[in-house]
């Protein structure tokens, strides 16, 4: 007797099981799922594309939106697990220098259409073709913002400094403001802040170096061109540079920099995004918390270069082209765009998530912001590098640079940031070190097919 | 007749119960070593489905790759620094708490709290204490007169020297619980005969202490050498992703890194494959161990 019970009992759980699963299924069914990676670290721009998503559910019942917040210093670890596994996301952020890499293994899905419902004038110029490959678009960035070298504006003024143009210039800058102020033998200023903490940043600045005195990392061929003059000269920059750094700056995180250069330890910051205005508004004493001290200069000019250009990050939303649901998240991407949503995304870090739409950017919605009007001078900075085209997505030196297939794989290799830590730490001198980077670059590009000298 | 079909049975339904063990540790461990072995002979991208044969290739471009051997150096140093440490602070530990004395109990719970914190809760803690510009180890070592400037611990130069006692700070319990265990087994009668034959303390360790605790103490060596030698996650959260992380890149780190940053999975599973024999011979050398010692006892 009690064996049939316990078999009734067991029937019965079973039943519930399998009914369960037939239920979920049938539920999953009726509902396509849109999945989402973003790399967005400010919570309050996260929470709004939440709400984005939430909204476009209640409007397209039949999708159902999971957003996963991802570091985008694990995107690249991330997408490379999930690829190899066959479970991506339908939808991510990207790094402008991955695109090429996973445009040319065919990963990703063409997103002409959602171009031309934002408006393809619509868009600055600086970063609408930054994903055009062979006459299609595979990516559009979320929002843009620029690099500068800020300063501190009332020491600068203390010291009767001018604002650097040049390299050269700009070494007497830091110089003259690395002080120890209490005279007990330690430096208690230092001249420069330096994210040397993060190898993505050190490559970052070294591209950004090496644009703003003319040269180039790749030649037509691929070829890297670690040792020619103009790249020699960044790494002689460096070199100056770091003498005027905190011992530590090889351990110094991006984020912590700003509370450096906020709590009054260092004079000047070469990588600079607006999101540190939000940073110096919370650390900073609060009588100092303006662009009058904290303020923003353009990128000083190498010895071989005739015109600085600024990074712009400008991550693009791109859609996997294994996505079943291709559709749905062009539908999505387009709800994101529209002003209202845009606007209220891009508000949340104000400066830095600069919208790609003119009409938005540029619009007084936008400007009639408390914060915004605070810091305009850096808005005006960024506004005008981005109007001017002096500006360059990471790693990416020159226009023709984004064609380039491996630079996902480069800077995971780290060679830069060797390159960079071998004059500073090791005490190589520049040729050296450009040498050693040279060979290893090329040993790579020749070990993933793309050698073509 | 009868006793042989049940027996049978009895086999058969062994197998089943076992079966899905089998087929666990068959997926999970022994096809991953093989495919992983299979996969060394190939040039083969981390995640797109292309791979070409190129036999011992990886295996000749690691022998001829400094970062190899760089990584090979960085990894003995730190082995062999943090296990020499850890036995003479581990042991001297066991020794200690041994002893009588008033509290030994709470000592002997104080004395595990690092093992049993999460490696990633320790790293963080260590790396706010040794900051150079706000961290409290500085700012002690001020006070007390001992530097003017302050270190820094996560540079260059120092960030080996870190990682070293990080670990050692970390995994010494193993070592005083694993000797602690085994002093309590020593027979007080030992002792009380040597105390009567006059031995003094230091003879008592190395006559009676020492020959006891020698088998567990080769067997500690070998296992926490073989750890430390693979060891990933303090590595890697103290700087594998900064700039000085190429200071202390072990072997295990370099895997991964050629895997996920480099993207060469055919490399990394050739890295793979070395550590696994590295692994492997300190394997057979405990195995030996542990067969001596059960003959010794037997």
């Amino acid at each position: 007797m009690k064996v049939r019970v316990m078999k009734l009992v067991q029937l019965v759980l079973v039943g519930f099981l399998v009914g369960g699963l037939v239920c979920c299924q049938k539920s999953e069914e009726k509902q396509k799922l849109l999945r989402i990676w973003e790399t967005e670290t400010d919570p309050g721009a996260g929470r709004a594309i939440n709400k984005i998503a939430r909204e476009f559910e209640k409007l397209h019942p039949k999708i159902k939106i999971e957003i996963e917040a991802i570091s985008w210093e694990e995107l690249s670890t991330k997408l490379t697990a999930a690829l190899s596994a066959g479970d991506v996301p339908d939808i991510t952020h990207l790094e402008p220098f991955m695109v090429a890499s996973m445009q040319s293994k065919k990963l990703l899905a063409p997103i002409d259409d959602l171009i031309e419902a934002i408006g393809k004038d619509d868009i600055y110029d600086s970063v609408k073709n930054l994903q055009l490959f062979d006459g299609h678009y595979y990516g559009i960035a979320y929002a843009m913002g620029t690099t500068y070298f800020s300063y501190r504006k009332d020491w600068a003024k203390e010291k009767g400094l001018k604002i650097p143009k040049s390299w050269s210039e700009y070494i007497e800058f830091i110089k003259a403001l690395t002080e120890d102020i209490d005279g007990d033998g330690n430096i208690d200023r230092y001249g420069v802040i330096l994210p040397g903490g993060s190898p993505f940043f050190i490559d970052q600045l070294t591209a950004e170096l090496i644009a703003s005195n003319n040269g180039r990392l790749f030649d037509k061929n691929w070829r890297p061109t670690f040792t020619e003059k103009e790249v020699i000269e960044v790494l002689d920059f460096w070199q100056k540079m770091v003498k005027f750094a905190p011992p530590d700056w090889t351990s110094e995180a991006y984020i912590d920099q700003f509370r450096t250069f906020a709590t009054g330890k260092g004079a000047t910051v070469p990588v600079t995004y607006a999101r540190a205005s939000k940073q110096i508004d919370m650390d900073a004493a609060e009588k100092l918390r303006t662009p009058d001290v904290f303020a923003v200069m353009p990128q000083p000019i190498g010895p071989s270069g005739n015109k600085s250009y600024a990074t712009i990050d400008c991550e693009p939303w791109a859609i996997m082209a294994s996505s079943k649901v291709i559709d749905e998240a062009k539908e999505f991407l387009k709800f994101f765009y529209k002003k209202e949503n845009y606007l209220r995304f891009c508000i949340q870090v104000p400066i830095h998530l600069i919208p790609i739409r003119p009409s938005v950017a540029e619009g007084n919605e936008y400007k009639d912001n408390n914060f915004l009007k605070k810091w305009q001078p850096w808005l005006d900075e960024s506004l005008s590098m981005i109007r001017e085209q002096r500006v360059r997505p990471i790693l990416l030196v020159e226009e023709d640079d984004k064609e380039i297939p491996f630079l996902m794989e480069l800077q995971g290799s780290r060679i830069l940031t060797d390159m960079v830590l071998a004059v500073t730490m090791e005490g190589k001198t520049s040729t050296e070190a450009a040498k050693e980077a040279q060979e290893k670059a090329e040993k790579l590009i020749e070990n993933m097919g793309y050698k073509k000298w | 007749m009868k006793r042989i079909g049940i027996k049978q049975k009895n086999k058969v339904f062994a197998l089943i119960l076992v079966f899905p063990t089998v087929l666990v540790i068959v997926a999970l461990t022994i096809f991953p070593i093989f495919y992983n072995f299979y996969l060394s002979f190939f040039q083969k991208h981390a995640f797109l489905d292309q791979k070409e044969p190129i036999g011992l290739k990886n295996y000749i471009d690691i022998m001829k790759n400094p970062e190899f051997w760089s990584s090979f150096k960085n990894g003995i140093i730190y082995a062999v620094s943090t296990t020499v440490l850890q036995m003479i602070i581990g042991v001297s530990g066991a020794l200690i708490l041994n002893e009588r004395f008033k509290g030994r109990n709470f000592m002997r719970g104080i004395m595990l709290f690092p093992y049993l914190m999460p490696t990633v809760v320790v790293i963080i803690l260590w790396k706010w204490l040794l900051n150079a510009s706000y961290g409290l180890i500085n700012y002690i070592f001020s006070l007390l007169g001992i530097i003017d400037k302050p270190i820094v611990w996560l540079s260059e130069n120092n960030i080996m020297i870190t990682l070293i006692l990080i670990s050692v700070w970390q995994f010494f319990p193993f070592v005083l619980v694993t000797a602690l265990a085994r002093l309590q087994t020593i027979p007080e009668d030992l002792y009380r005969a040597a105390r009567v034959d006059g031995a003094p303390p230091v003879s008592r360790f190395i006559h009676i202490t020492l020959p006891q605790l020698k088998n567990v103490l080769f067997t500690i060596l070998l296992l926490r050498a073989i750890w430390m030698f693979t060891k990933f996650d303090t590595v890697w959260l103290l700087a594998g992703k900064e700039a000085v992380g190429k200071y202390i890149q072990t072997i295990p780190v370099l895997t991964f890194r050629r895997t996920f940053d480099y993207l060469q999975a055919g490399m990394g599973a050739a890295l793979s494959v070395i550590l696994f024999l590295v692994l492997l011979t300190g394997a057979i050398l405990y195995l030996q161990t542990i067969m001596r010692s059960v003959r010794q006892l037997d």
